[in-house]
């Protein structure tokens, strides 16, 4: 009984920061770069997404299709995120060539395989996380030895986020199998980690775009000193 | 049933635990990326110091170069021009008393013109000095081979030139400089070196100036170069710096000492 306490608490806490991160990132929105844009459009994104799952699981509609919407259209956006944010060409190059592949690949799974939109689909997990998993890498290794580098704690987020919950949404369906009071536990800490994601996320807002832009620049100058 | 539920358990644990695997190496991994930066960016602030440092030396060697040659134009000033004019100014009031013989009188004359002709020519050495003109007029080139001659006729050195490069390539400044590199470098020969040869050479290879000095003197240990820079050769460096140049120095004991500026 505690456990489900649990899971509630986390599940509501996660939409809660994320609810307040939309707002904030939202609010920063003006005279920023689209990569930050970006960063809005997936809050967003993932928000109605959230908002929509519980509805249905709510009113006792099977909701796991809304999973592909979320694993697609977060692969999609951070892989342009990063598109943006990277500088060296070729880890442009990269983002482009693998969205296409994984895209093509996911698609052909659903075309040989349509029952797969009624679970998780192993294929479309491990191929649309890695590759923003590497892309965090990417970024961590360009903004070595950089100072103050924006994007940094969100790129963390990420790196941790994705890297743990790969395992748990790959394992979504034998959890699922095994039963709703045995699979809890998981599912739990899979919404514990993304409290904490979401947190990241806070702080990158908070370091970084909380103040008005002319300030920013004035950092910039800091770092060119 | 029971055998599936504890299956479906260690399933379950083998998740979380694997779960828990990825958060630690996430976490691991991140606090190495944190702390490696921080790292790197204190080594860089490091050497941003050291730099500085570097920079406020040169500076100070600059100002007490600059004070030791008001120095000496004080000293030249005092010492040539204004104990002859005094020697005039004498004359002069001897002549505006007016009861000297015809004689006397064309003798303090004299004495006035070859006195003034001193001065002139002291002021014009002094200027010189300063500034040669010949820099001005015939360029880099004619004002080392001046200098050359000099030394060579005063017998203290001999110094042989190779100069072979587009006037063009450098402007006044820098001419200046690379003259005053050269003026420093032969005066630490003599006077540090004992040096009795030496050599100087600029010329133009892959688009880069080249200037070598080298003289035949007792030279210095290169491995205490760093320790004691005098303020002579810390002169030169400040001056390579304002021609965007590298400068190297060689030297070992009695070995004389070979300097290269490239630009």
């Amino acid at each position: 009984m505690d456990s489900i306490n649990y899971n509630d608490l986390f599940v509501h806490t996660g939409y809660f920061v994320l609810f307040i991160n939309l707002i904030f990132y939202s609010k920063s929105y003006s005279n920023k770069s689209i990569a930050f844009k970006v960063i809005i459009v997936y809050l967003f994104y993932t928000f109605v997404i959230q908002m929509i799952a519980h509805f249905l699981s709510a009113n006792k509609i099977h909701n796991l299709f809304l999973s592909h919407y979320y694993f697609i259209g977060q692969f999609i956006l951070f892989s342009y995120f990063y598109y943006l944010l990277l500088n060296k060409p070729i880890f442009k190059i990269i983002i482009i060539v693998v969205l296409s592949i994984v895209t093509t690949i996911i698609g052909v799974t659903y075309y040989n395989n349509p029952e797969l939109y009624y679970t998780f689909n192993l294929w479309e997990i491990v191929l649309s996380f890695t590759p923003i998993i590497i892309y965090s890498l990417f970024y961590f290794y360009e903004s070595f030895g950089v100072e103050n580098k924006k994007y940094l704690i969100l790129n963390s987020g990420v790196f941790f986020y994705l890297l743990s919950s790969t395992l748990i949404f790959s394992a979504g369906n034998l959890i699922n199998s095994t039963g709703r009071s045995i699979g809890l536990p998981i599912w739990t800490l899979n919404a514990f980690l993304y409290v904490i994601y979401q947190i990241f996320i806070f702080i990158e807002w908070y370091r970084n775009f909380r103040k008005p832009d002319i300030v920013s620049i004035n950092n910039e100058d800091e770092i060119l000193l | 049933m029971e055998v599936f539920l504890s299956e479906d358990n260690q399933i379950i644990t083998i998740v979380i635990i694997g779960v828990l695997l990825m958060v630690l190496v996430a976490v691991a991994m991140l606090l190495f990326l944190f702390l490696s930066q921080k790292k790197i960016i204190e080594k860089q602030i490091e050497n941003k110091e050291l730099e500085i440092t570097h920079q406020k030396k040169i500076i100070q060697a600059t100002i007490i170069v600059q004070e030791r040659e008001r120095e000496r134009i004080a000293q030249d000033l005092h010492d040539d021009v204004s104990s002859k004019l005094n020697v005039i100014h004498l004359y002069a009031n001897l002549l505006l008393e007016g009861n000297l013989s015809t004689s006397e009188y064309a003798s303090v004359n004299e004495q006035i013109i070859e006195a003034t002709n001193k001065t002139l020519e002291s002021a014009r050495k002094i200027a010189h000095n300063l500034l040669p003109p010949i820099l001005d007029k015939f360029g880099l080139k004619s004002a080392i081979e001046e200098l050359a001659d000099t030394f060579n006729i005063s017998k203290k050195i001999s110094i042989s030139s190779d100069i072979n490069f587009p006037r063009e390539l450098l402007n006044s400044d820098s001419e200046l400089h690379l003259f005053r590199i050269t003026q420093e470098l032969i005066n630490n020969s003599i006077r540090h070196g004992e040096a009795e040869e030496c050599k100087i050479s600029i010329n133009l290879e892959d688009d880069k100036l080249h200037f070598t000095y080298t003289d035949n003197g007792i030279g210095f240990n290169s491995d205490d170069i760093k320790n004691k820079k005098g303020i002579g050769l810390k002169n030169i460096e400040s001056r390579v710096a304002i021609l965007n140049g590298k400068l190297s120095t060689k030297s070992a004991l009695n070995k004389g000492i070979k300097v290269s500026i490239i630009i």
